[in-house]
């Protein structure tokens, strides 16, 4: 079964997909919409024309990207659904599901390299240039022309840069101490994954909490505090002294004295045949349709460990789904299926030691791979990034986020605090040094 | 024959890519990136790159010291949106 809606939607407005009327929640994110119309199939890939579904559900990766109103290349699990919104698969022949250029996959079972190939004939060499160009592409240029769009400007004495546990705390406490303070959140809700986690957390002061009520109680505190709240605002690169973010329908320019990094962590990826399936995504994309009333699956195979797995799993038995494993990594052979998964294949060891690969039948799989901070904004900002041996982590001062680079914090799972406490306390502390440095004038 | 085994979804690098670029002697993250193109799509490496640098060390490359360097816009926007921004025309001498 694929994905549906666990209760009727209370108001729905209508999405024209490819010609098909689909209902919607009027600003749930397209791509959930898709979702819990069934349809996780949503483009496909740049080369070999793979088919390709959300994977994150959170503009980590290239699953969700369709042609929105004539425009090419928008991340539908970020965009709020309207009515009459006309959305369209991209850079295939045929439909999603039956893509001509699939071909392609066949013809290079091992892969391509094009540093080498076509290269013995200038003519020949030309001639297939030109039908790479046709086969490899992303999309067409924009139906009509559009006008230049307005540019909001901002200022403050900081800018935190993600909405969630640690950002939330980082902006509330600075501007308790009275500094000016904007904060930019890419999704539409405040929380990050906390708005997502469907269990229980423990925050710094050893109280447990249900995840999405701390979610609120931060989001709250961070208002109540006076801090400028934009959500649906995607910080896209820092620039000198300013930083650019991306509104749905305008760009905004920061301008801060302190730049707080809590950009928290990438879902990450696991290598194995089949992971770049339609159905296969990281837990916590699972756990975002759960939060948006989408179930994704009646049968869910979970890879990997931890609480996302645990909190995954009870959820969906909560709500009589059916849940496989959870199994090790380096027991996952291959996820199976045309346009999407239909099992999984898994080693087990028999008896006698030996190894048997047993295919178990599901319509999703949900992994948990190692988290991947998001470094990406903080080092262009000139904070130092190392690599643990799982991922790339930004460096920062363990008590309070300062990063080397001057007027630069990076803190929580960003700058690789894994607890919720630990992150808690670091987000307070820097909050405090930015506003006091700001006051004090350094 | 096996299916590929994609490990940078954007630019449709498989982990076959990686082990043929530590073959060819690309043994840090940065050539391999070069080499394969893995990161160097839609999302930047978000995705991939930890994924990636972990199989390159497998594959018996260096391991990293830093990352690969991500190039901003890290999130799809619209040139209309970016044409917004060009300065204020400076004075053409009109009067």
């Amino acid at each position: 079964m694929p994905p549906r809606r666990l209760v009727a939607p209370p108001q729905t407005v209508t999405l024209r997909v490819d010609g098909h009327e689909i209902p919607a929640i009027a600003g749930e994110p397209v791509a959930v919409a898709l979702a819990a119309a069934g349809r996780l199939l949503l483009a496909r890939s740049v080369k070999y024309h793979r088919p390709r579904g959300p994977a994150c559900f959170a503009a980590r990766c290239d699953g969700c990207l369709m042609r929105v109103d004539g425009t090419g290349n928008v991340m539908t699990c970020r965009t709020p659904a309207r009515e009459g919104m006309r959305i369209e698969t991209q850079n295939v022949i045929g439909s999603a599901d039956t893509d001509l250029l699939a071909a392609t996959d066949w013809f290079f079972p091992g892969g391509m390299n094009h540093h080498e190939m076509f290269t013995a004939n200038k003519l020949l060499n030309r001639a297939m240039q030109k039908v790479a160009r046709r086969i490899a592409g992303i999309g067409e240029l924009p139906s009509h022309e559009l006008a230049a769009a307005p540019v909001r400007d901002l200022f403050g004495d900081v800018l935190v840069i993600g909405g969630g546990a640690a950002g939330l705390m980082a902006a509330a406490e600075a501007a308790r101490a009275g500094a000016s303070v904007v904060l930019l959140e890419e999704a539409a809700e405040l929380g990050g994954a906390l708005r997502v986690f469907p269990g229980a957390v423990i925050d710094d002061a050893g109280r447990a909490w249900n995840a999405v009520t701390l979610a609120d109680e931060l989001a709250d505190e961070a208002s109540r505090a006076g801090v400028r709240v934009l959500t649906h605002h995607a910080a896209v690169g820092v620039y000198g002294a300013e930083v650019l973010a991306h509104a749905p329908d305008y760009a905004v320019r920061v301008s801060a004295q302190r730049l707080v990094f809590a950009t928290g962590t990438n879902e990450g990826a696991l290598a194995f045949e089949g992971a770049d399936l339609p159905g296969v995504m990281g837990v916590r994309a699972a756990c975002t349709l759960l939060r948006h009333g989408v179930l994704p699956g009646e049968r869910v195979a979970i890879v990997g460990e931890g609480d996302w797995c645990t909190s995954l799993a009870a959820a969906l038995l909560a709500r009589r789904a059916e849940v496989v494993g959870p199994f090790a990594h380096d027991a996952v052979k291959r996820a199976r299926g045309r346009a999407g998964v239909r099992a999984l294949e898994v080693a087990r060891i028999d008896a006698e030691g030996n190894e048997r690969v047993e295919r178990l039948d599901c319509d999703l799989v949900a992994y948990a791979a190692p988290p991947s901070p998001a470094y990406e904004l903080a080092e262009q900002a000139g904070a130092p990034v190392r690599f643990d041996g799982v991922a790339f982590v930004v460096t920062s001062d363990s008590r309070d986020g300062r990063a080397a680079a001057s007027g630069v914090f990076a803190t929580g799972a960003c700058a690789g605090m894994q607890d919720l406490a630990a992150t808690l306390a670091q987000a307070r502390a820097a909050g405090r040094t930015v506003a006091a440095e700001v006051r004090d004038g350094r | 024959m096996a299916d590929k085994i994609i490990v940078c979804r954007c630019e449709d690098v498989s982990a076959h890519d990686l082990e043929e670029a530590v073959n060819r002697g690309y043994r840090d993250l940065e050539s391999v990136k070069r080499f394969t193109g893995f990161g160097t799509g839609w999302c930047q490496g978000k995705q991939c790159v930890a994924l990636c640098a972990r199989l390159l060390v497998a594959a018996g490359g260096e391991a990293p010291t830093q990352p690969i360097t991500p190039r901003p816009p890290f999130h799809p926007v619209p040139l209309a949106h970016l044409a917004g921004l060009a300065p204020k025309r400076v004075d053409e001498g009109k009067p």
